[in-house]
């Protein structure tokens, strides 16, 4: 079912990217993007044990996510600290505050392991697919991925078309005119973070919550990097963000697929969308180059 | 009957400014300013570069907030905390580089701000019928749906009247509007504003450029270092006039003595280049002698501030000769001129003319880095740059702490001596100096002059680029004017050259004309 | 007026020490079943035995080498985050060679300048990216530190693992190549040290150093008093590139004898905090990095002995990090001392200064 695993892996990423995007348009690279994700699968598997279930789960996942967005955001548009900084910082109080709320959680519970099974969302369960060629990857995908797949048209749409989508792409285009036109930059920079946190949060829920039913530290593994990638490689654009998100999801897949099936190394597929990135910055380099060469003569 | 002119004479005030003032610093950028704009008509506000006009265009825009003064819209004092407010007082302002997102079609960026949506969505139609019927009445065509970054420099800037307009704007703010455009886009956009004046629009004109205010305005302020020096109705008054206010009598000592000039230390020969926001330099033959001052001039981007960046070597040439004491440049850029004792005081001060957050004595060697007195095994000499330092601290007069005090934390005077210290005291043979002086007071003017005319008698070279005619009258042995990218004018600075003169060389006039 | 803002400076400080050890606190009460215990061990675990002490000076030594690397591109203006990658490609490369020669008296001095060209090597290109296409740092640096890792990876994995490995681990190299301690004091940690004295008298003494520090302040005063602008990026970039490569050495032959998947993971932004502690000043980074360095391994061994995360420190670092970096930009904005803070890529609240042509 490699279809399948390909739409399952490439939902986190294309949710992370997404809001990678937001933050990207809006002049912020969001490397916070790593850590908020980490927070949101790690909420959603310790509420989804709860009583409020793994919705609850969910919904405290995007919180989670929206919590460190706010860190960063008023680390960098309130106390004034660079946002390269502040990202990293955002990725290290996720990364340590998990495993340490890990603990305690384990503690409690008298146990002493390193993860923490969650009661994961139910399936959207299509078995009238399970025979039909190549929709049968759809029979058997969790609600975030369905999700995803029915909401990204409407994220493309509405941000083409609709007030924030705009001014989100102002602000990072040309932030003074921005201000000329009586928008305030940092209010749309507070809301792109934001949103971006909401969306890492989800895409967090993901690999906690439907692709794997358990929190293991540092369980994003660098997909919000990932996902920073995608946007550069899409050309900063939300199509060809989702297409490349899931072009290194179809990797993941391969990998995955790699690692059962066969003794080929996976690392270097691992590598590939990094590699793929910094090539195309370097072509992206290269082009405006040669077109202000070319302007001057 | 009357004519429509009398009638804009005695139609209301909409826009009054009183007593505005304004200091950055030490820097008193507007001295108590007041003007008032009609209902309909087209008001410009002449003066040179740095006269004070875009300080007093932000403080209008609300972009900056006056120390005093009052700004009344239709005889009600406002406030302007922010742009928002002007805009919402019906203020539109077109900023001389168009403060579009090259990214958003024009539409968007026409209505960013002010958007009408449905269900959450931008509803673009309402909009198009609106700019449509503004376009029809400016009779303009825009391509909506077209990207900024797609559309020439006269339709991003009729995207930004639009922008204003859509907003509601009775009173336009046009900031050096002519700055980037072509001859016949220069009268598109004359068409466009007297249509807009028919329909009740008044507009604010930002202009150094004489001609601009006869075809266009009704009333012209001329503004000079940062005051209101006169008022005039348009066609009650001469172009020589109003040179002779924008440029004023001499508030600059004479500093100018007859020198008699050595030989030919730099040459240009044919010398072309280019600047993305300046004319070409096409065609360019020059020649500086030695122990002589030249003045380069000419209107703001017409060529001879991109001459001095090249004679300096810090931009390209692109074509012609350059030759220093006679032996032909090939490879010509900055460390090459340095070597050749070319020294450079660039304009942006504060960016390229100092390191701000180093200290003073840092600063001041940062030129001489081969020097073996001040490196020894491509290690710095720290002892003798700092006694280097305190002596040319002591020599140039630089008000400081010491020479450990970070240059950024010193007055523009004294930011300014620190370069100079630095460029002039390497006995340099050919000194390219620009705007030594934009920002200063007048104790610091004098001390700079005196040591440009000290370098001078030491027998350099010293190409003097400013935009203050005075300054150049004053100090320099020699003229040089440049338009459009080509010297029209190469004069010696006798008792028949003025500032009159100059301005309508500047303007375009043959020499036989102006004098 | 100056003493104003250093007391308020100084106020803030300690506001903010406190607060982060609350914060400590708190963590700890949460998890630890012996929270007066927890805080001796983080607070004097480092130095409660021979060994400890010799973990914490070798910890501390690699973070040297990385901080200096860090202060040294920071301070050019260039926002490189790439000292993680630039550490697994060295030790990579001073793994192979030491493996390659087995026992030899020129393992050692060939391993290590492999590692520093390495590091250089692997610096290099995001300092051209940088230079000649203008390609963001920050992104390129990130990217190519995951490419090491997995790079560091696949090596190890397809050619250097040894016959029956359980987890993916190189052979050890030959003990000639093994760094000597004295006591407690490893070598590397003198060598540490020295990397930072001699970066600091890099960028302060020497004249290379001078027009890193010009570029860094401003690139067109750089281009009008003639130097190579681009190039001196460039030079930027390879020089911490090698300084970071040492540390790749340094954690090989002093700490793990051989090449682990995995060693050194997260070194490279520990560096940062230990070059933003020091106020990007290399000499300064000996101190920030003992003190970083103790508490980081009071956090290993609270672990051990207390069954607490070590991860409560990395929130600190978090904490530190933003603090830091809030104060610094503050300090810097309100008084007009020289930038030692982090090198300005993009601030919140510039869009009105844009707006403004502020003229005379």
């Amino acid at each position: 079912m490699y279809l399948a695993s390909v739409l399952e892996l490439a939902t986190p990423l294309v949710l992370a990217a997404l809001g990678c995007l937001l933050t990207v348009r809006a002049g912020v690279d969001n490397i916070g993007i790593e850590g908020m994700m980490l927070g949101g699968a790690f909420a959603g598997a310790a509420v989804s044990t709860t009583v409020f279930g793994p919705w609850g789960g969910l919904a405290v996942a995007a919180a989670a996510g929206l919590a460190l967005a706010l860190v960063l955001a008023w680390s960098h548009l309130s106390l004034g600290a660079d946002f390269v900084l502040a990202g990293i910082a955002v990725n290290l109080l996720a990364a340590g505050g998990t495993v340490t709320l890990l603990f305690a959680i384990n503690k409690s519970k008298g146990q002493g392991a390193d993860d923490l099974a969650s009661d994961p969302l139910p399936t959207v369960n299509l078995s009238f697919l399970d025979d039909v060629p190549v929709l049968n990857a759809l029979a058997d995908q969790s609600p975030i991925t369905w999700a995803t797949i029915l909401l990204a048209p409407v994220f493309v749409y509405l941000y083409f078309h609709s007030k924030p989508g705009i001014w989100i792409r102002a602000v990072g285009g040309n932030a003074p005119a921005v201000v000329e036109a009586g928008i305030s930059p940092t209010r749309v920079k507070w809301l792109a973070m934001s949103l971006s946190g909401v969306f890492a949060g989800i895409a967090g829920a993901q690999l906690s919550l439907a692709t794997t039913h358990t929190f293991v530290r540092d369980m994003t593994q660098g997909r919000g990097f990932i996902a920073l990638a995608a946007v550069y490689l899409g050309l900063r654009h939300p199509v060809g963000t989702i297409i490349a998100a899931t072009a290194f999801g179809a990797c993941q897949a391969l990998s995955t697929l790699l690692q059962v099936r066969t003794t080929i190394p996976t690392d270097p597929l691992a590598a590939f969308p990094y590699v793929v990135t910094v090539i195309a910055l370097g072509v992206a380099g290269l082009r405006s180059l040669r077109r202000r060469s070319l302007a001057a003569a | 009957m009357t004519r429509p002119d009398d009638m804009r004479a005695q139609a209301p005030v909409v826009l009054e400014l009183r007593d505005v003032d304004k200091h950055f610093g030490p820097v008193h950028a507007n001295r108590s300013v007041s003007l008032s704009l009609r209902r309909g008509s087209v008001h410009a506000i002449l003066g040179e570069n740095g006269a004070g006009k875009s300080t007093l265009m932000n403080i209008l825009f609300g972009v900056l907030t006056p120390d005093s003064g009052e700004i009344r819209i239709h005889g009600e004092p406002r406030t302007f905390a922010a742009p928002k407010d002007a805009i919402a007082a019906g203020i539109g302002m077109v900023f001389q580089h168009f403060g579009l997102v090259p990214e958003l079609s024009a539409l968007d960026n026409i209505s960013l701000g002010a958007e009408q949506t449905s269900w959450g969505v931008v509803d673009r139609d309402v909009a198009r019928a609106k700019v449509e019927d503004l376009c029809r009445e400016l009779q303009v065509e825009i391509p909506l749906e077209r990207r900024v970054s797609a559309l020439t420099v006269s339709q991003q800037q009729r995207v930004e009247i639009l922008k204003a307009l859509y907003r509601g704007a009775q009173i336009l703010i046009l900031d050096e509007p002519t700055a980037l455009l072509a001859p016949q886009e220069r009268e598109g956009l004359f068409d466009a504003v007297k249509r807009l004046q028919r329909t009740g629009v008044s507009v604010l004109f930002i202009t150094h450029k004489l001609d601009e205010v006869e075809l266009l305005a009704d009333d012209v302020t001329v503004i000079r270092h940062g005051a209101v020096v006169a008022e005039h109705r348009v066609g009650t008054v001469t172009q020589a006039e109003l040179v002779a206010d924008m440029v004023g009598s001499s508030t600059v000592a004479l500093s100018r003595t007859e020198r008699v000039p050595l030989g030919v230390a730099m040459a240009v020969r044919d010398l072309s280049a280019v600047h993305p926001t300046s004319s070409s330099l096409r065609g360019v033959s020059l020649e500086l002698r030695s122990g002589e001052i030249t003045g380069v001039v000419g209107i703001d981007g017409h060529g001879h501030q991109l001459l001095c960046e090249v004679l300096a070597g810090v931009r390209p040439p692109a074509g012609g000769e350059l030759s220093l004491f006679g032996a032909r440049q090939r490879r010509w850029g900055r460390a090459r001129a340095m070597a050749s004792d070319v020294a450079f005081v660039p304009e942006d001060r504060l960016s390229a003319g100092v390191a701000k957050h180093l200290s003073i004595a840092e600063n001041l060697v940062a030129n001489r880095l081969g020097d073996p007195r001040f490196t020894r095994f491509r290690f710095m000499r720290r002892q003798a740059v700092r006694r280097h330092a305190r002596e040319l601290i002591e020599q140039f007069d630089v008000r400081c702490r010491d020479e450990l005090q970070p240059v950024g934390s010193l007055s523009g005077g004294n930011v300014q001596k620190v370069v100079l210290a630095r460029e002039l005291s390497t006995s340099p043979r050919v000194v390219v100096v620009c705007e030594p002086t934009r920002g200063l007071d007048v104790a610091a003017i004098a001390s700079v002059h005196s040591r440009l005319a000290a370098a001078a008698d030491a027998g350099a070279a010293v190409v003097l680029q400013s935009s203050d005619l005075d300054e150049v009258l004053a100090v320099v042995n020699r003229i040089v004017v440049f338009r459009e990218g080509e010297v029209v004018a190469d004069v010696p600075n006798g008792d028949d050259v003025d500032a009159k003169v100059l301005g309508a060389l500047m303007l375009g006039a043959r020499l036989a004309e102006a004098a | 007026m100056s003493t104003v803002l250093d007391w308020r400076f100084a106020a803030r400080l300690a506001a903010g020490v406190v607060g982060a050890g609350l914060l400590v606190l708190a963590l700890l009460a949460l998890t630890s079943d012996n929270v007066p215990a927890s805080v001796d061990g983080l607070l004097t675990g480092a130095v409660s035995s021979d060994g400890r002490m010799a973990q914490w000076l070798s910890y501390s030594s690699y973070l040297m080498f990385v901080g200096a690397s860090v202060c040294l591109v920071f301070r050019v203006g260039m926002f490189s985050i790439g000292a993680e990658g630039q550490v697994f490609v060295a030790a990579l490369a001073a793994g192979g060679v030491a493996l390659a020669l087995g026992p030899s008296g020129f393992a050692l001095p060939l391993a290590v300048l492999a590692a520093v060209a390495g590091g250089a090597a692997w610096a290099l290109l995001p300092g051209l990216m940088k230079a000649y296409l203008n390609a963001d740092e920050i992104v390129t640096t990130l990217m190519l530190n995951f490419v090491a890792t997995f790079a560091f990876a696949f090596v190890i994995k397809e050619a250097l693992l040894p016959d029956g490995a359980g987890f993916p681990v190189s052979d050890y190299f030959d003990q000639g190549t093994w760094l000597p301690s004295w006591g407690t004091i490893p070598s590397s940690l003198v060598f540490a040290i020295l990397s930072c004295v001699g970066v600091s008298l890099l960028l302060n003494r020497s004249r290379l150093g001078f027009r890193l520090r010009m570029v860094g302040d401003s690139r067109p005063f750089a281009r009008a008093n003639g130097y190579p602008v681009r190039r001196l990026i460039c030079v930027a970039f390879v020089v911490s590139g090698a300084v970071a490569g040492l540390t790749g050495a340094a954690i090989a032959f002093g700490g793990t004898h051989r090449l682990i998947v995995g060693m050194g993971a997260g070194i490279g932004f520990e560096g940062i905090l230990v070059a933003l502690l020091a106020v990007n000043r290399p000499g300064l980074v000996p101190l920030t990095a003992l003190a970083y360095g103790y508490l980081r391994t009071g956090g290993e061994i609270i672990q051990i002995t207390g069954n607490v995360p070590r991860d409560v420190v990395v929130v600190l670092q978090g904490v530190l990090i933003i603090g830091l970096a809030a104060l610094l930009r503050r300090r810097d904005a309100r008084s007009r001392t020289p930038a030692v803070a982090a090198p300005a890529t993009e601030q919140p609240g510039t869009a009105q200064g844009d707006v403004m042509e502020v003229t005379r």
